[in-house]
Formats: structure tokens, sequence, C-alpha cells
């Protein structure tokens, strides 16, 4: 029988807290599996799925190893701890050619041979069957793993496909995401949630300004991103009153450290209106004129909440890497501007005062100008 | 109410030419190429299909007509598919539809010799800038006859038989899918060798189109498989799709002079207003198509003022694709409009369903949304 073998990364660190993190785990696991038929239970420190239609092993491995605080996963085979059987399938699993290792782990201990004596038998008979093949103990090109099960269960499997780590979803707090539908801010998001955060979208939108289409490709990236969240729901804050109120009263060159100023603050409210402890942003130090140490300086001051920003130390070819993998590159490249890119100020401020920023955004009437965007928020399940 | 005036980038499908359409999918379904006598009956609908478009644009023989998915396959078909010489090269005008600059770029790349044609500031492209560049090898020249950006019509039948007088082998190709339905077309008189146009635009559906391919000339196909159109276009012919094209051509085409003339009090109406609009300019007014208007306003970003009339259901066109900063159309930058316009184009292109309250609706619209956004982006004169 074919079982899905998971293996969990840092959780088994977790002191007396290792329930709640394994809880969270196999929650999530169940919640991205939840359009599939299966049996998940847990077995000495690890998940195995089992009794699933065989053509989606392909599809549930994949799923499975894009949850967060995943190690490993591995297609195996489950035989009867006999040595025929555990043979048989090792024949049938076994590479066509190249070096190999066979690593046993018995934990029956009532097994006849031992794990050196398995191990050395089976490489005998893969040998013996297979000519093309040859044993390599220190860099083998593959693994024939054997694993006898203190239940009378062995697994048979091959290589292991790597997981994407982190911690599961749900055990490292709540936070908003500032997503702005450039390159940054879904992978600040992946990278959240990689720590185990349960992550909430802001949108700041401009119609017409900008078009329903730059709002679409959010919500686009945020179904993406909703693959590792595993929940996505995406506040649109329309944004067009305030922008045109800045530019109408503040110096030109101040437009985007105030508009920043706006974003955190209405990113504040609905953080607390939602419970989140901490407010996350794509910023990543020096990239922009808004990213200079003294504008986030500026930005950060009208926060109370912490303000995560998990690409700061980053580059942008190091970001540009993440988002391919996650699959939000080719999405965030698509060419609809963003809130950012209107009203853009030829040689915008790269190093202001707190002092005077306060100074010049005092002819606005700050309070009015968030409330109204906060009662028009569109609240998007995606 | 859609007041819709971007009908250059699609038009609304005649009710006549769905009811025809529902038939083919329904009732006649059957596949040409087949041997049954339903098979032989649909056939002979794509023969009369041929032979009245060939009728109402003046080619010389019904097997002039290629059948194809479209304006864009049809200029690929007429780039890729024509027969390239050693050393040969290609003339190209500077102001084409991406489905003809960019099959050129493909042909650059591979090493072909691709020489692109200046513009006017109106969008033309004239024959003299043409003769130019042709010499004797030049196999292919391929110069739009109605501009989709601006408007512009080029002389074509000039254009022909200069290159002709310079180079008789050259074979000339013009993507005619503004003109078709909206200027006088005769293929004969015109001269050209090959000619594309596209169903949708003249109220046909989507995914229907022609190459018109001069008699003696000889192409090679871009799709193989199972022969159909004489072997330049395999795949199962749109049987609907090809009988409602003939529809729509008949119909456009009858009425062009009648649609030009409501065309063109449209655009006088549009014009007056413009009067009162400061800074703005219309980008082509001689030799243009009476159905497109493209105006330009100084200091305004065209897709905010697009989405501002789409909020009073207008919907028009972007005269420039401009996505991203920095990134302005190709064919805007060729017109060498200046920087202050470049970003505010919009495109007015009419249909036979716009009525003349609506223009003066549009009209009133543009006038009020570029004041009120100069205003909102402190724009000042």
């Amino acid at each position: 029988m074919k079982v899905i073998l998971i293996r969990y990364s840092e959780i088994h660190l977790k002191g007396n807290n290792r329930g709640f993190f394994e809880n969270a785990l196999i929650n999530n696991i169940r919640h991205s599996l939840a359009d599939k038929k299966y049996k998940l239970v847990k077995q000495s420190g690890r998940y195995v799925i089992s009794e699933f239609e065989e053509s989606e092993a392909d599809s549930i491995v994949e799923t499975v190893r894009n949850v967060f605080g995943v190690y490993s996963v591995s297609l195996a085979d489950e035989v009867k701890s006999d040595y025929e059987e555990i043979k048989k399938s090792a024949l049938a699993i076994a590479p066509e050619s190249g070096t190999f290792k066979v690593v046993c782990n018995r934990a029956d201990k009532r097994f006849p041979l031992n794990s050196m004596q398995l191990a050395s038998s089976i490489g005998g008979d893969l040998l013996e069957n297979n000519g093309k093949l040859s044993v390599d103990l220190h860099k083998p090109q593959h693994l024939v793993n054997i694993d006898v099960r203190e239940n009378g269960k062995t697994f048979v499997f091959t290589n292991s496909i790597k997981g994407v780590n982190g911690m599961p979803v749900g055990t490292g707090g709540k936070g908003v995401l500032l997503l702005s539908g450039g390159i940054d801010s879904p992978v600040a998001c992946y990278m959240m949630a990689k720590r185990g955060m349960s992550i909430r979208a802001i949108h700041f939108h401009s119609y017409p300004f900008t078009s329903l289409q730059a709002k679409e490709k959010v919500l686009t990236l945020a179904k993406i991103l909703k693959k590792y969240t595993l929940h996505m729901t995406v506040d649109v804050v329309s944004f067009t009153e305030i922008q045109t109120a800045i530019h109408e009263k503040c110096p030109e060159e101040f437009m985007i450290t105030i508009m920043r100023r706006f974003m955190m603050r209405i990113a504040e409210r609905l953080a607390k209106k939602y419970g989140c402890g901490a407010i996350i942003t794509g910023e990543s130090l020096g990239q922009v004129a808004s990213q200079t140490l003294e504008s986030i300086t500026s930005t950060n001051a009208v926060a109370t909440l912490p303000v995560l920003r998990p690409l700061i130390g980053f580059d942008k070819d190091e970001i540009i890497e993440i988002a391919k993998r996650i699959d939000t590159f080719e999405t965030s490249i698509l060419p609809y501007e963003d809130c950012c890119t209107i009203f853009l100020p030829k040689n915008p401020v790269t190093k202001p005062r707190l002092d005077v920023v306060k100074r010049v955004e005092s002819v606005l009437d700050i309070d009015a100008l968030v409330e109204q965007a906060l009662e028009n928020v569109e609240i998007i399940a995606v | 109410m859609i007041n819709y005036f971007d009908n250059c980038a699609t038009t609304r499908v005649d009710d006549d030419v769905l009811q025809i359409l529902n038939k083919f999918f329904t009732e006649m379904y059957f596949n040409p190429s087949s041997l049954n006598k339903y098979s032989l009956e649909v056939a002979r609908y794509i023969a009369d299909a041929r032979s009245r478009i060939a009728n109402a644009l003046g080619a010389s023989s019904p097997s002039e007509i290629v059948f194809v998915s479209g304006g864009t396959e049809a200029d690929n078909l007429a780039l890729l598919g024509s027969p390239k010489r050693k050393n040969c090269n290609i003339v190209v005008g500077g102001a084409e539809h991406s489905a003809v600059y960019n099959t050129a770029m493909k042909l650059k790349n591979s090493g072909i010799d691709v020489r692109f044609c200046p513009v006017t500031t109106d969008g033309h492209t004239l024959t003299e800038d043409v003769a130019k560049l042709v010499d004797e090898n030049t196999s292919l020249v391929a110069i739009m006859h109605v501009n989709n950006e601006t408007g512009a019509v080029n002389d074509v039948k000039s254009i022909v038989s200069a290159v002709k007088k310079i180079n008789p082998t050259a074979l000339v190709f013009s993507d005619g899918v503004q003109a078709v339905g909206k200027i006088p077309v005769n293929l004969s008189n015109l001269g050209v060798d090959l000619y594309s146009f596209s169903g949708h635009k003249i109220h046909a559906s989507k995914g229907t189109g022609c190459l018109y391919v001069r008699r003696r000339v000889s192409l090679n196909p871009v799709l193989t498989g199972g022969g159909q159109e004489s072997n330049l276009r395999s795949g199962t012919e749109y049987v609907g799709g090809i009988v409602t094209l003939a529809v729509a051509v008949e119909k456009a085409v009858a009425s062009v002079e009648e649609h030009s003339r409501a065309f063109n009090r449209f655009k006088q109406i549009i014009a007056d207003k413009l009067q009162e609009i400061p800074m703005c300019k219309v980008n082509c007014s001689k030799d243009v198509s009476p159905a497109i208007m493209s105006v330009a306003f100084a200091k305004i970003k065209s897709e905010v003022l697009m989405h501002m009339l789409e909020n009073s259901d207008i919907i028009v066109g972007m005269g420039s694709a401009c996505s991203s900063k920095n990134k302005h159309s190709r064919i805007l930058s060729a017109i060498s409009l200046d920087k202050d316009y470049i970003e505010g184009v919009v495109r007015i292109s009419f249909s036979k369903y716009n009525t003349e309250e609506q223009v003066r609706y549009l009209a009133e619209k543009l006038k009020e949304n570029v004041s009120l956004l100069r205003k909102t982006m402190g724009v000042r004169f």
C-alpha cells in the first residue's frame, strides 16, 4: 500500500508547548487537503497519510510539502515486516542506475535481522538484480530507506522531497500585511507565514487613478499566497481622497512619506480591529526613497504595534528569487500601476526629518481622512 | 447603457450575425472536410462566403480570400509566409500594429534585414519615404492601410506603384484591419499583393478574419495540417464565423459612405467641444479614417481619464498603451508627440451603434473630467 510520510521541522525542539504546535500542523495539513480523501495518523514523531487515491499521490505530496512546519515528505510503500515483502518493494522502487545506499531503521527489535544486516542484505539483492547499480556509502546518488516499525509494518522509500520548513501557520500570532501588488510585499507575507504568523492583507487602491485590473492583480496575488497562509482576506481601502488631499496641500517631495504614514495609521487601526499584533511590510533598506532609515523612522513613528520588515536586509535579486519560487513573481510584474506610482514626485525627499514631516502634514485633517477611509473598506475573502 | 467608443478595439456583434452563428453551432455544425451530404452543404456555405467577400472588396477571384482566425494571424501569415530570398530585405512601416511590428522583429532577429520606414507627425507613412528604402533585394513591403491609434490613412495605391517601379518582384502587404468597412477598399484597385482584415472590428465574431492573397502570389503556410484553405491555413474551418464574416463585410462595405458622414459629424461635435478645453489637440486631421479620433490632452494621464469616463458609463480607448512609466506607445513616440501630451492620448472610435446624443454626452464628460483631473493634479496653464 502506498503511504505518504511527513516529517516536521523545528517543532521537535519545543518542550511543553509541543502539543500546541503539533495540533496546529496537523490542522493545517488537513486544511490544505480539504478536497481530498485520505487517512492521516500520527506515528512515532511523524504523520502518515494513507488510503488516498494513488493518482492523487503527487498532488498530495506537492500540497503537503508547501505547508509550513513540514520538513520533508516521502512517498513510501507500506509492507508487512517480512524480509521477502521488503525485498520485493525495494526492488520495485530501486533506481535504474547509479550509486545507492540502503539505510535501515529498525524500531521493532523482534525483526530477525538488525539494521546493518538488513541493509547489507537488501543492498546485495539490489546489486544482484541490476548490474547498472553500485554501492556508495559516502556520497550515494540514491537512498533506499527501510523503516521497520513496531506495529509489524515496514516503510520502504527512496528519496525524500524537501518541505518548506518553518512553523505551522497560526502558532506565531496574527499580523496585517500591506500588500501593494509589487514584488516585495507578497514575499514579506510568505516570510512571516513561514514563521507561523496568520496573515490578513490590506491593499490601498486609488481608482480612478489606478485601474480595477490593479486591484484584481492584488487579489490574484492573495490567492497565490493563500496556498501558504491557508486563509486570506484582503481589506481594500480606497486611498484616492487621501492622496488627492496630500497632493493638493502638502509639498510634493513629501508625498510618499506622508502617504506611507497614512497607510501605517490605517493598517494599525485595522490590525487592532482584527486583533492582530503586528504590521508587515515588504520594505528593504535603501531600495527606494521611502525605504531609507530616515523614511522608515518617519513612517514607523505613527505605529504603536511592531512593524515587521522581513525583507529589510534582502537585495532585490534575493527577493525576486523567492518571488519566483513562491509563484508570485509573474503576477507581480504585470504592468498595472499601483497607488504608489501616481502623483510620483520628481525628487522625493530621501531623508525626511520627523519634525518637518509632522509640520507639513499638519495642514491635513488627518483623523477625518483616516476615519473616512476606514468607513469604506471593502473586505474580500479570497 | 454603455456609451461605447472603443470600436477600434472590438465591436458589438450584430443581432443577425449572432442568429446565423447560432444556426451553425447547433444545426449546421458539420465538418466541411467530411464526406457526408451535410458537410458538402456547409462547404458550399464557405465557398459562397468567399465569393461574397471577394466581390465586396473588389478581389478578382474568390480564391484570393484565405480565411484565418483574425488580423494577427493574417499579419503573421503575410510576413512569415511570404518567400524570402537570400540577402533579401523587408520594409516595414514605422507605426504598424504589434502583430506586424513584433513579427517583423522576429524576422529581424532571425537575421533578415528589416528596414523601418519613418512616419510623419500625424502618423502617415509617405510613399517617397517607403521608396527610399526599397531596392532590388526587397522581398516584402508592409505598410498598414489605416493606423489603429491615430486613424491616419496611408496612400497604399501610390506606395504599391512606387515599390513595383523599383522592384516588380517585391510583394506589398497592407494591414487593413482598421480600413475594411470604415473607408472604401477595392483590393484590385489598390494593387496590393497581400491584405489582412478582421471580423470583430466590423460587428462579426472574434476569431474571424481574412488574408487576401493576390493570384499568383505564393505563400508558405505557417500552420500545417489537413490542408484546408488551399493548404495555406490548416485547421477545421470556423464555418459560422466565415459565413457571418461575409454578412458583416457586405453590410459594412455597403454603408461606408453613410457611416462616414455620421462619424464626421460626430467628430465635429467633439472638435467643437475641444475648443473649450485648453491644451489639447487632435493627433491626425488630414487623410484620416472617419471612424477614429485621437485626441491628446496635455499634462494628463489617459488611463485616469479613461477610468473617470467609465464611471459615467463611457468607454474610450487609450491612445497609448503606456503601462508603466517611461514606456510609451511605440506609435505615439513614432509620431513625435510632445512629452506633455504623450501620456494623455485618448482614442475615440465610432461604430454604427453610436448616436449623436451619446457623442454629445461624451464631449461634455470629456471637458468636465479633463478639467476636474487637471484641477486634482494641480495642473495650471
